[in-house]
């Protein structure tokens, strides 16, 4: 990991030593060999006299002062979060405040939160550096997207160049691109890249990190990926962050074979919250029994061994964390080729019901990713996040209070359509009233109004924390499914 | 697989990797060209170490499984050594990519490809001609390798065992022979809302006629635009525009492509009275492209949030039509007369470079049939969610128990399957040649600025085929 930071110290330094316009020529001493010929113990190659700079031939050819990227395409943001190696999230510095979440264009590096890959952590650091060390964010769309900035294949996040400067307010010559920074480094492959703005620049920087085998390109493993076999544990371990002989460990990284029940499916398709209670004695020799949880997530991938609640399962799978959050990723599953580090379903039929109390007893660390219930809680505000592919799919964050005021949030995926329970009247900001029939779905600032209006809402989830930017943490009850929401008017 | 036919697979198998060791030549002798016969030329003996290059665009999870094969390939044959990169996260990246190694001769031995990028390496001389090597009586095709019995209970195998569209798309080049081989398909379903249309009583459409009728009877229920002429939900969406055109061309006999001669045939009447009448339908809210839809967005999110209630897309993209919101369907995309059927053939091939030497193409063709016998053709589309490329492998017991698959077991993949597995007759190529790849986008670019009204659909053709001709 040390030499790991030095690299990305030194690749930073180049990389605004480019930035500051001081190489120009395109076959000269880089960003990329200056980047990476110090690190002896890398699997990097050491940088020849050919190695050309791509980075600092591509320029941005629009002005962005005084433009917004949600409207016009291109615009001054600032960072929110970095999130790995291809997509941080973003704010306009003017116009609409909602969050940009980009999803870099035109490269794939390997992930690092939800599922962890190879080089994927030194990906992310690498993006991290360039970000975080920037005093000029702009992002601009493709200029083959001819109406709004284009989204994904998830449809909420929008595919984005990110180009930074250590400058503040930088013209846009002195701006590098970072998307074509991490292919040129070798931290990512092009893709889609092919047929867009600066496409043929993209394949002959990653050609050339192919050549030099640079990070992903390596013959080398990554020295910062647990190459290891599983190993057998508890949740309770990795939860708690011990080694079988009770001694701090921290999982993060490595691969682990645990036992639980299915207590929940969902919210993310063919996700799982798999709970498991346990029992032992405290120092003063009382039993203590608490329930552990982790969060099981198969990128989307359906595994029957978790489409049935009760199901008691083996699960093997790397521990990841995502925002700050422990899960499990790189779980496998195949009725017809079975092999050894497959989910494996130990018994059915398991009865593990939801944890319920209060909102001050639920909502507590120890019970992260354990599915609850929660109280009768009164939505106080709220947003809704639209998904951009979509006219009508919103995500809801919804802060709330029990009977006695204690906080519990709730959030709702844009994925799970929610539906009005019974006719609902939404009076908007400009005095218009709109009928909404029931069984139509819950969107936008309606929904909020909606949630805000109820009597109650009781749902079961996932329970999970979230910091808000201004860095308060709070409890949030994830809905798993659509039916487990009970909302009374 | 019985261990028996394992047995002799693997036996079979290995004499091939005797040819290769036997026969193997040093790397410094002479590259193949593409119009020699690689599998039968005279090399020197040796038992070196073969290394194979293979370059692809296989994501983390199914470049896993093709390492379990090659380890198993490894064990077989020690002296080969597979060395698997994805190199490119799309098709497009990878053809250039390879574009680009073509004339530094740095191609790799073997790579995934579709025929548009085949069209464009063999322009450059650059991939073998496969027939010398599908027919080597040493390490040429076996029956072990898959066989099936026709009606009249004959034995059919090597290339004869393939689904004959997928085999045939690899021969269907300017030049004359085989110059790819298949691995993996997908293909093009329809994904219904399948709570709603038993709600409401709806068939699912099974022609065009059909599905266009459907249309209109959904429309009707949500019959009123916003301000900009949008509607909250639309009855279909087909997530790419290029498909709708040539599948749709394709069905109705309109001509787009040729081969040979002028090769860009669409700017016609037939072509333009097709896309003047989607450009009605798509006026009266009936239906949505992904080049239409805000942020150039796959139709298949909306169709999981229940804004679409029918999406055409590829079964590659299976798992975005997946959800929980409703009960999904899947179907047949529509034709225009069912006892013509036709539905697009996708889905990567593999052609092999003549900078590779004789010893490593031999090793590479060893390995493609390791990775596409019977069994091996299930195992990655049983696997991943696309066609197995072999008729023993749809006849196998494994694939039957797969696509009958019940209860919890049972996903939206067991039914694309079941669906797919009745469409083997059905699939069509479209002719390739330097430059059809770019005719693909162009008609598709067409489609989507059409429906938009950035453009008339004379203007849209003649753009279409000025920028086809612009580039080779």
């Amino acid at each position: 990991m040390k030499n790991l930071k030095t690299l990305m110290l030194l690749g930073l330094a180049a990389f605004t030593l480019v930035g500051c316009g001081n190489v120009t020529s395109s076959a000269s001493s880089d960003a990329s060999s200056a980047s990476t010929s110090t690190d002896t113990s890398s699997s990097v190659t050491p940088s020849s006299a050919s190695t050309i700079d791509y980075v600092s031939q591509v320029h941005l050819a629009m002005e962005y002062s005084g433009k917004a990227f949600l409207t016009d395409g291109i615009g001054q943001v600032t960072l929110t979060q970095k999130v790995d190696g291809d997509t941080a999230h973003f704010k306009q510095i003017s116009g609409s405040t909602l969050t940009i979440k980009g999803r870099y264009n035109c490269i794939d590096t390997p992930e690092s939160t939800g599922m962890v890959e190879p080089w994927g952590h030194g990906a992310s650091l690498y993006n991290g550096s360039l970000l975080e060390s920037a005093k000029t964010i702009v992002l601009s769309t493709d200029s083959h997207a001819s109406k709004a900035p284009a989204v994904d294949s998830t449809g909420s996040r929008y595919l984005v160049y990110v180009w930074v400067s250590t400058e503040e307010n930088a013209p846009i010559a002195d701006l590098k691109l970072v998307n074509l920074a991490l292919c040129q480094e070798g931290w990512s492959k092009a893709k889609g890249a092919t047929g867009s703005d600066y496409g043929s620049t993209f394949i002959l920087a990653g050609a050339q990190a192919q050549a030099e085998k640079l990070h992903v390109w390596s013959d080398d493993k990554d020295p910062d990926f647990n190459y290891d076999a599983p190993t057998t544990t508890t949740m309770k371990a990795i939860v708690d962050g011990v080694d079988s002989e009770g001694n701090a460990y921290d999982w993060v990284g490595s691969k682990a074979t645990f036992t639980g029940i299915v207590c929940a499916t969902g919210p993310d398709q063919g996700a799982a919250y798999v709970n498991k209670d346990f029992t032992w004695t405290d120092a003063s020799g009382a039993n203590v029994t608490q329930r552990y949880g982790l969060y099981i997530f198969t990128s989307y991938v359906v595994y029957a061994p978790l489409k049935t609640i009760g199901n008691e399962v083996q699960i093997t799978g790397l521990v990841a964390e995502y925002e700050g959050i422990k899960q499990i990723v790189a779980v496998s599953y195949n009725e017809y080729y079975p092999q050894d580090d497959d989910m494996k379903v130990l018994s059915t039929g398991n009865t593990l019901a939801p944890l319920t109390g209060t909102a001050a007893e639920l909502a507590q660390d120890k019970n992260i990713n354990v599915v609850v219930t929660s109280p009768k809680l009164d939505c106080t505000y709220g947003y809704a996040t639209l998904n951009a592919a979509t006219s009508n799919a919103y995500s809801f964050t919804l802060y709330c209070v029990d009977e006695a005021g204690t906080k519990l949030n709730i959030y709702i995926v844009d994925t799970l359509a929610i539906n009005y329970v019974a006719d609902y009247s939404y009076t908007d900001s400009a005095g218009k009233v709109t009928v909404y029939k029931a069984g139509t779905r819950v969107a936008g600032d309606a929904g909020v109004a909606y949630f805000k209006d109820a009597a109650s809402i009781i749902l079961t989830g996932g329970l999970v924390t979230y910091t808000t930017t201004a860095g308060v943490k709070t409890y949030q009850v994830k809905l798993c499914n659509r039916s487990n929401l009970a909302v009374t008017l | 697989m019985k261990n028996t036919t394992k047995s002799i697979l693997s036996l079979t198998l290995l004499a091939g990797l005797l040819g290769v060791t036997a026969c193997g030549e040093s790397s410094s002798s002479t590259k193949a060209s593409s119009t020699s016969n690689p599998a039968s030329a005279s090399t020197s003996a040796s038992g070196d170490a073969v290394e194979v290059t293979f370059w692809h665009t296989m994501g983390h999870t199914n470049q896993t499984l093709v390492d379990a094969e090659i380890q198993q390939f490894q064990k077989l044959y020690p002296n080969i050594t597979i060395k698997s990169s994805s190199v490119a996260g799309k098709y497009d990246d990878l053809q250039s990519s390879i574009l680009n190694a073509i004339p530094a001769g740095t191609t790799p031995t073997m790579a995934f490809c579709y025929p548009d990028n085949v069209a464009q390496y063999l322009d450059k001389d650059a991939v073998v001609k496969l027939d010398s090597l599908i027919s080597d009586p040493e390490i040429g095709f076996t029956v072990a390798d898959g066989s099936h019995q026709d009606a009249e209970g004959n034995v059919l195998s090597g290339k004869d065992d393939y689904v004959s569209t997928f085999w045939n798309e690899g021969t269907d080049y300017v030049n004359e022979g085989t110059y790819s081989v298949p691995f993996a398909k997908s293909t093009e379903a329809l994904f219904y809302n399948k709570t709603v249309f038993d709600a409401n009583g709806w068939s699912v459409p099974t022609t065009w006629d059909e599905l266009w009728d459907l249309c209109r009877t959904i429309r009707a229920l949500d019959p009123t635009p916003d301000g900009d002429g949008k509607y909250a939900t639309y009855p279909l969406g087909y997530d790419s525009d290029a498909n709708l055109y040539i599948t749709l061309s394709q069905q109705k006999g309109i001509p787009y492509t040729s081969k040979t001669g002028d090769h860009y045939l669409f700017n016609n009447d037939q072509a333009k009275a097709m896309v003047t009448d989607l450009k009605s339908k798509y006026d009266e809210g009936l239906f949505i492209t992904a080049g239409s839809s805000a942020n150039s967005s796959y139709t298949s999110t909306k169709f999981t949030a229940g804004e679409i209630y029918m999406s055409i897309g590829s079964t590659g993209g299976t798992t975005y039509n997946q959800t929980d919101n409703f009960t999904v369907g899947v179907a047949v995309p529509p034709s225009e007369d069912l006892n013509a059927p036709a539905v697009i053939s996708q889905g990567p091939s593999i052609c092999f470079f003549s900078s590779a030497t004789k010893a490593q193409l031999r090793a590479a063709w060893l390995f493609y049939r390791f990775i596409s016998t019977t069994e091996a053709s299930n195992y990655y589309g049983i696997s991943t969610g696309y066609q197995p490329v072999r008729t023993s492998s749809f006849e196998s017991a494994t694939y039957q128990k797969f696509i009958n698959a019940t209860g919890s077991s049972r996903t939206v993949f067991n039914d694309v399957a079941s669906v797919t597995s009745t469409m083997n007759q059905s699939y069509f190529n479209s002719p390739v040649f330097v430059g059809s790849a770019n005719a693909r986008v162009e008609v598709g670019k067409a489609v989507a600025s059409v429906l938009l009204g950035s453009k008339t659909v004379d203007k849209a053709f003649t753009d279409a085929m000025a920028n086809c001709l612009l580039v080779k």
